[in-house]
């Protein structure tokens, strides 16, 4: 076997016999086809919008990217489950996992080998709608590097919401009650964080407000937006508390990378996660954390990721009181 | 070869397997019987990683494998009672993925794969899609699919199940033949007669203990005793006969009924031409002389119903 060649036979299989099938071509040519609709309005609209008033409008451009990779992003949250869902409940259905257990595969190797199969086809997709989105670099002020760190972001949002739908799979027995789990969990895990973090911030912001107002009027000092009182704290309890809640929702990661670089609304700047700061003056803007927003989600997102893997590599195994020795080990 | 030692398997409050031993021999073709839910499935399961034990051990060669998968997998090869495979591949391609998932690929790795598919009479099929073979062909894929990493002990459950008699013959064929290289083959199986003409050892399996285990010679000669030679005599010859069985050490016991007399004969066959000889040469009229069915049938079913019985009697 040559140094560079797959090892995981599932992983082998799963590109080299199922990637011959139709459904993946004609996966690609609906996806681009969407990408390229969307990414040849905005472009239309620029120009027409050039040639009327004879100037461009630059700051479109940043607009175009967020459409399109969220547009790419909400494609992948339909896709993702769909394709995972059933990567491992069919072969039970099917009645080869049993056979494939086996051998020397391990439920983690067999776990690990169907999640990148399905991260390579994402991949796949993904790469292939790159060309419409560096269309941004038509008029400049977008580098390749930042699109390249979009699509890295992007991998890592998917291989999260395939961890998931591969997870159900192993766990339930067949594949519609997997496919309907994945597509709750996806969704709820969207919605879920992202009110978690309004909520907990916002009820914190109100506590800590209740309870500075009284400890003014016991001081007494009379409630002034402009002036606080030294020795009195404004927040005795950090507001940053619903920050992990935002910082598990993808929506909010995926928006801190591809804007990265910033733009202006009004008097709004909103360069990545720290416009939060904007919105919710108790989230002081300017702190470690915005600047690391992306890192800091990215790595609980492989994290999580990793566990539900494991999770689902512990479902599979048919012998779980006697663990498994060697599990470092591959087929060789 | 392969020693189970003390197997015990429970299902909730349903005990499949208790105080299960078993051991079979390199080389031998193992003939595993018993009723539904003896137990058989349970006990290969384990033997293959597919359920933990609860307690009791398995051995290969002397060492304990079920703690070590990777070993286990190597050492031993299943066929189970389904087909499981792919519909989008070919026969060689079938192969070709279940050997990469034992490490093998390459040039090699085909030519056996080619060799296998002869082995099983498959090798016209080479480029055949998985879903367009019979269901004998199925099942012949399947064997070859368990030999690809050329295990020490391969497992077959119930591999004649479902096949038209054209189909178990061939199968049957394959079988002798791996015997006759040295495979140690252990197959669960309900047709009795086949594994009757096949097998070279027999394990009879009941309520989840081996209650009978011997080569096919052994199992026979247990069937025999089970079966009782019946000869019938002239009316007035009984007490001549009874006279010259007695002096047989091999006669375990003689009932009467009428002139037919129910003989429990120990001896081998030679021993039961001597017995007759020896009736004839003392003058006995012998007008019929046969053993009952001995087959391993109805020493099973002889196992079984005894057991009913006994239930019954505690009840």
């Amino acid at each position: 076997m040559s140094k560079f060649s797959i090892k995981n036979a599932v992983l082998y299989k799963d590109m080299t016999l199922d990637m011959k099938k139709g459904k993946i071509f004609a996966l690609i040519l609906v996806f681009n086809l969407l990408v390229g609709i969307i990414a040849f309005t905005f472009l239309g609209g620029i120009t027409l919008g050039g040639i009327s008033s004879g100037k461009v409008s630059y700051a479109v451009m940043p607009f175009m990217l967020y459409t399109l990779v969220f547009l790419e992003y909400g494609i992948m949250i339909m896709v993702v489950p769909a394709l995972t869902a059933g990567v491992i409940s069919l072969e039970k259905e099917r009645q080869t996992l049993e056979v494939l257990l086996t051998t020397r595969l391990t439920p983690w190797e067999i776990v690990w080998g169907k999640f990148w199969s399905v991260i390579n086809m994402v991949g796949l997709l993904v790469l292939s709608s790159v060309p419409f989105l560096a269309l941004v670099f038509m008029y400049g002020g977008i580098n390749i590097i930042h699109l390249l760190l979009i699509v890295a972001v992007f991998m890592v949002i998917t291989m999260y919401t395939a961890a998931m739908g591969i997870m159900w799979s192993s766990i339930l027995k067949n594949t519609m009650g997997s496919v309907i789990m994945s597509y709750i969990t996806v969704f709820f895990s969207r919605t879920v964080f992202l009110s978690l973090g309004i909520g907990v911030s916002g009820v914190i912001a109100a506590i800590d407000e209740a309870i500075y107002m009284n400890m003014l009027n016991a001081a007494g000092y009379t409630y002034y937006y402009s002036h606080t009182p030294s020795g009195i704290p404004q927040y005795l309890i950090p507001p940053e508390i619903g920050i992990p809640f935002f910082l598990l929702s993808p929506e909010c990661t995926l928006w801190d990378v591809a804007n990265r670089m910033g733009f202006q609304i009004g008097t709004w700047s909103t360069r990545g996660m720290d416009f939060l700061g904007e919105i919710y003056p108790y989230l002081s803007s300017g702190k470690w954390y915005w600047y690391l927003w992306t890192p800091i989600s990215v790595g609980l997102f492989l994290l999580l990721t990793w566990g539900m893997l494991k999770i689902s590599a512990f479902a599979l195994n048919p012998v779980k009181k006697k663990g498994k020795k060697n599990k470092k080990s591959r087929v060789k | 070869m392969l020693e189970i030692s003390h197997l015990y398997k429970k299902f909730g409050k349903f005990v499949a397997l208790r105080d299960m031993n078993m051991k079979v021999d390199e080389g031998e073709l193992f003939g595993f019987v018993g009723s539904n839910g003896a137990g058989k499935t349970t006990t290969m399961r384990i033997c293959v990683g597919l359920l933990a034990s609860d307690g009791g051990k398995v051995t290969i060669d002397g060492e304990e494998v079920l703690n070590d998968h990777k070993k286990l997998a190597s050492l031993v090869g299943y066929v189970p009672d389904f087909f499981g495979v792919y519909s989008n591949f070919t026969c060689m391609e079938y192969l070709q993925f279940f050997a990469s998932t034992y490490g093998l690929r390459g040039y090699d790795t085909d030519v056996m794969c080619q060799d296998l598919l002869k082995l099983v009479k498959l090798d016209h099929k080479k480029d055949t899609n998985v879903n367009g073979l019979s269901r004998g062909m199925k099942q012949r894929l399947c064997l070859a699919r368990g030999l690809v990493h050329d295990p020490k002990i391969l497992f077959l459950d119930e591999p004649a199940s479902g096949l038209d008699p054209q189909s178990r013959f061939e199968l049957k064929e394959i079988l002798k033949n791996l015997s006759s290289y040295g495979k140690t083959i252990i197959i669960s199986s309900h047709i009795l007669p086949e594994l009757d003409q096949m097998c070279s050892s027999v394990g009879i399996i009941n309520k989840g203990h081996v209650v009978l285990q011997g080569t096919m010679d052994e199992i026979h000669r247990a069937a025999a005793m089970q079966s009782p030679i019946l000869i019938t005599v002239a009316n007035d010859q009984i007490d001549d006969a009874f006279a010259v069985l007695k002096e047989f050490a091999t006669v375990q016991k003689v009932t009467a009924r009428g002139n037919i007399l129910s003989v429990v004969f120990t001896g081998t066959k030679e021993e039961e031409s001597v017995l007759l000889s020896s009736l004839v040469s003392h003058n006995v009229a012998v007008l019929n002389f046969y053993r009952e069915d001995s087959s391993l049938e109805s020493l099973f079913m002889d196992i079984v119903s005894g057991e009913m019985a006994r239930k019954a009697k505690e009840a």
